[in-house]
């Protein structure tokens, strides 16, 4: 086994503990924001840089050109996003949300067949082509933070409006944190993908048009949730419901843009 | 060895209790009175609202409990018919320990016990009167107390209406340093309900009452202002938490007043208390989203959850608690308790 799959095996598994901990810790409400998840996230987090800085290095150039290398990128984006968005909303919680999360991304790569290909090094490089892939990555981990914001959003406004305080629930973040973060991470995702489709327009050699509108449609979802939310008003629990759901669409693109 | 004797709420009236009360600075003078005392070695006292206990080790604990005994009826005119209650050796380890964690408070779990017992603990080391026993016997207790609630679910959550509107509240805002808190009504319930949320950071009390005078009155108690009760359907976007308990037979709060003001709130959620009976809001309010009504029952029920929850929880703290009695150097086989006479 190669270094670079090792170093993601064990990213993943430290996101599986994080993950496992948590939720054994929610479940039997003892759970202590900041110890034991901040923890494996950092670990998994420099596991996963490790990684980029080697494929980097092999390929010479951002380490994005096969769907294995997107999907371990996006969950690195997400681990990266959660450590300077969460102080910024106060949403330690985040973290017990976060590892799932970034889990699914890192398992959804090490599971492809490609995973186990070496890497080839570029003829070419493009500074708008790499500018477009990496912020077009990281917005898609910011809508992946959004998502997983509002689910915790969906379930406190669930508890509330049932009149239950559940033991496990009660650490979660409060709600308004929740809907202050959902529309930050949504306008902070839509900002970069603007850029990042700026950016595709500067390249030489333009990506395939069917790849291009099925970005412009994820970017359009959001900007239309972030355009409506501002100018007509929209209820914190119908943005948290959009941003749960509507990571879907970046999610479902990803299959179409990722293909070779 | 080890001894305690003492009074608290559980049997003993408040008419006694205030009687036995001693003042944190007349603690150093009682203790040291205590290890003046034949056969007693070290003293602490713990003098709280709810109880007055004394601790202390002897070589004789038999004559250390009559003289301890003697010593508080003298101290306190306590009459012959009211009893102390007693422990030795490891019953007082068992004793010290269940109330460090709360387990023989009022309000089961709850943490202001556990600062008392430090600081009664404090004041007698600093008067000389803790060595190799009791301290032992304090600082086992205080990670006791610690491991408790840290462990268990004893201290979680709220016990009363107001503690759980205030829970409520800062997990609907977060930090409540930015809510304004709006009163329908100037009873005293909501005024607790009230000051429980000021005392948590809010700001920006509204009172508006049907007699405005008295809106008046209580807005200056408060720190807040008045605003007539023509005006309060105003106000609702402009406040967080609002606090009804008008003495109105009929509702006073309902969707259509609500929903505009939710509009201009653009997303920032509300919390209405109606602890008025009759109520004052309108069920229907609570089906708007952003809006989250609770009415008395959701709040004791919420409020008797925990207690229960807690209840349950008090085999786990006894378990940990004698963890710590079998573990405890202070209780070896050596070290066996005599007697004391009945």
């Amino acid at each position: 086994m190669s270094r670079e799959l090792l170093v993601l095996i064990l990213a993943a598994l430290c996101y599986l503990g994080g993950f496992g901990y948590a939720f054994y810790a929610l479940k039997n409400a003892s759970y202590r924001p900041g110890r034991w998840t901040l923890l494996v996230l950092s670990i998994g987090l420099v596991l996963q840089t490790l990684f980029l800085r080697w494929r980097g290095q092999a390929i010479g150039g951002c380490p994005m050109t096969t769907p294995f290398e997107l999907l371990s990128f996006i969950s690195w984006s997400i681990v990266a996003l959660y450590f300077i968005i969460g102080p910024a909303y106060r949403l330690s919680l985040l973290g017990v949300f976060t590892a799932p999360l970034a889990l699914l991304f890192q398992a959804s790569a090490l599971l492809r067949p490609d995973a186990l290909a070496a890497a080839v090094p570029k003829t070419s490089h493009s500074f708008w082509g790499e500018l477009h892939a990496a912020l077009a990555l990281v917005s898609y981990g910011a809508f992946a933070l959004a998502s997983a914001a509002g689910i915790m959003f969906l379930l406190q406004d669930r508890q509330l409006k049932q009149h239950r305080i559940s033991p496990g629930l009660r650490q979660l973040p409060p709600i308004h944190y929740l809907t202050r973060a959902i529309r930050g991470l949504l306008i902070t995702g839509t900002s970069l993908l603007t850029i990042a489709i700026l950016s595709a327009y500067r390249m030489e050699k333009q990506p395939h048009a069917d790849k291009l509108t099925i970005v412009w449609i994820v970017w359009g979802l959001y900007a239309c949730l972030i355009a409506y939310e501002s100018w007509r008003g929209m209820s914190a629990r119908r943005a948290a419901a959009a941003a749960a759901v509507g990571f879907l669409v970046p999610i479902v693109s990803l299959w179409f843009v990722s293909g070779k | 060895m080890l001894l305690c004797l003492g009074l608290s709420y559980a049997r003993t009236p408040v008419e006694i209790r205030e009687r036995v009360a001693v003042p944190g600075k007349d603690l150093p003078a009682a203790v040291q009175s205590l290890t003046g005392l034949p056969d007693i070695d070290e003293a602490v006292i713990i003098s709280t609202c709810n109880r007055m206990e004394v601790y202390a080790s002897s070589s004789s604990p038999a004559t250390a409990a009559g003289h301890l005994d003697a010593w508080m009826r003298a101290r306190f005119d306590i009459p012959r018919d009211v009893e102390f209650f007693q422990h030795t050796h490891q019953d007082t380890a068992r004793h010290l320990y269940a109330v460090a964690s709360g387990l023989d408070s009022m309000v089961l779990g709850e943490t202001e016990i556990f600062g008392q017992i430090k600081d009664a603990y404090a004041a007698a080391h600093a008067a000389g009167t803790t060595s190799r026993e009791l301290n032992k016997l304090f600082q086992e207790s205080f990670r006791v107390g610690k491991n408790v609630r840290n462990n268990t679910q004893i201290q979680r959550g709220s016990t009363s209406v107001g503690s759980v509107a205030v829970e409520l509240a800062e997990k609907i805002f977060g930090d409540l340093r930015d809510s304004q808190v709006m009163l329908l009504g100037a009873g005293d319930m909501s005024r607790r309900c009230a000051q429980s949320l000021q005392s948590r950071g809010a700001k920006g009390i509204i009172v508006s009452n049907r007699s405005h005078d008295r809106a008046v009155e209580l807005a200056a108690e408060m720190n807040g202002r008045a605003i007539t009760f023509d005006e309060w359907p105003t106000h609702t976007a402009l406040v967080d938490v609002i606090i009804s308990s008008t003495a109105a037979p009929h509702t006073v709060i309902h969707p259509e007043q609500v929903l505009p003001a939710l509009r201009r709130r653009r997303g920032r959620p509300l919390f209405i208390i109606d602890i008025a009976v009759p109520r004052d809001v309108d069920p229907r309010v609570h089906d708007i989203e952003g809006v989250y009504l609770y009415d008395i029952d959701a709040l004791e029920s919420l409020a008797g959850e925990t207690r229960q929850r807690r209840e349950n929880e008090i085999t786990r703290c006894r378990a940990i608690i004698e963890e710590q009695i079998q573990a405890s150097s202070l209780f070896q086989p050596s070290r066996q308790p005599l007697p004391l006479p009945t």
